[in-house]
């Protein structure tokens, strides 16, 4: 069975049936992640601004005029929220905080040594490059998809993947190198 | 080559399933709709300023009213009788209670 149009999901949910709102916060609660890591860089920040962002996206989802716009309208919300939390917490010792801050991952540490060289990679990349790149190729996210969920022509989502693609290889090459 | 995906999975934050999922079962009860009180009380300023309005709308209404004259009790026999030795008037109310 396909999955149902996104947009027939939102006007279910907006019509207060549960299940369309916990189906919208299944589908969307990663792709929001991504989008808020793209900003504050902080993982556990990321899921405070995803979940903060999307549930009261659902608490106001009448306020959404065009469900079949939703992503976008979801993705606004949380990167306002993200911009709020970065501003908010501006001077931070990023790395190191993260990792104190989640609990048992001690114990896997060679895969946060990488989301960790990931994360610094990313930084040479801008808030929209970041979003691009991580909902595509980590998301799985088609370019149309991306280009409605962030306000961008599908030609300039395939430009920004691209572009941002090599930079990131080559940061991810100079950090190698460098360890 | 730019075309290649770059392998971004150490990101991913559902590599922990049962941390995700409780993010999933935090985010479903903090999207429940607010109780009417909590949704009154964000709409502080506006409970105010209709209050407000309300109070000036009320409050001249009561300054300008006239205050309610008590009629004379002329019930009371006694009362009656009083009134009648004083003036010599026989007051309606006798008349109707015992001038029958």
């Amino acid at each position: 069975m396909s999955e149902p149009e996104p947009s027939q999901v939102v006007l279910r949910a907006q019509r207060g049936d549960r299940d369309a709102v916990e189906a919208l916060v299944r589908r969307y609660l990663r792709p929001a992640y991504l989008v808020a890591l793209s900003v504050v860089r902080v993982p556990v920040d990321a899921e405070d601004v995803a979940q903060e962002a999307v549930a009261m996206a659902m608490q106001q989802l009448e306020s959404c005029r065009e469900p079949a716009r939703f992503p976008a309208w979801l993705m606004a919300n949380v990167r306002n929220r993200a911009l709020n939390k970065l501003a908010a917490t501006k001077v931070r010792a990023r790395y190191a905080d993260t990792v104190l801050r989640e609990e048992g991952v001690a114990n896997d540490s060679e895969r946060l040594l990488l989301r960790e060289a990931l994360l610094a990679a990313l930084e040479v990349l801008t808030p929209q490059q970041r979003e691009v790149v991580l909902l595509h190729d980590l998301e799985g996210w088609t370019h149309p998809e991306i280009a409605l969920a962030l306000g961008l022509s599908e030609a300039n989502s395939r430009q920004v993947l691209s572009v941002s693609r090599r930079a990131l290889r080559v940061a991810l090459q100079r950090t190698e190198e460098v360890s | 080559m730019n075309d290649e995906r770059i392998d971004l999975s150490a990101l991913d934050p559902t590599w922990r399933p049962r941390r995700w999922e409780a993010l999933v079962q935090r985010t479903l009860v903090a999207a429940r709709p607010e109780p009417l009180w909590l949704a009154v009380s964000r709409r502080r300023s506006l409970v105010a300023a209709l209050a407000a309005v309300a109070l000036l709308s009320w409050l001249p209404a009561v300054l300008t009213r006239e205050s309610p004259v008590e009629p004379a009790k002329t019930t009371d026999p006694a009362l009656a009788l009083l009134e009648y030795s004083r003036s010599g008037d026989v007051l309606a109310v006798l008349e109707s209670t015992h001038g029958r």
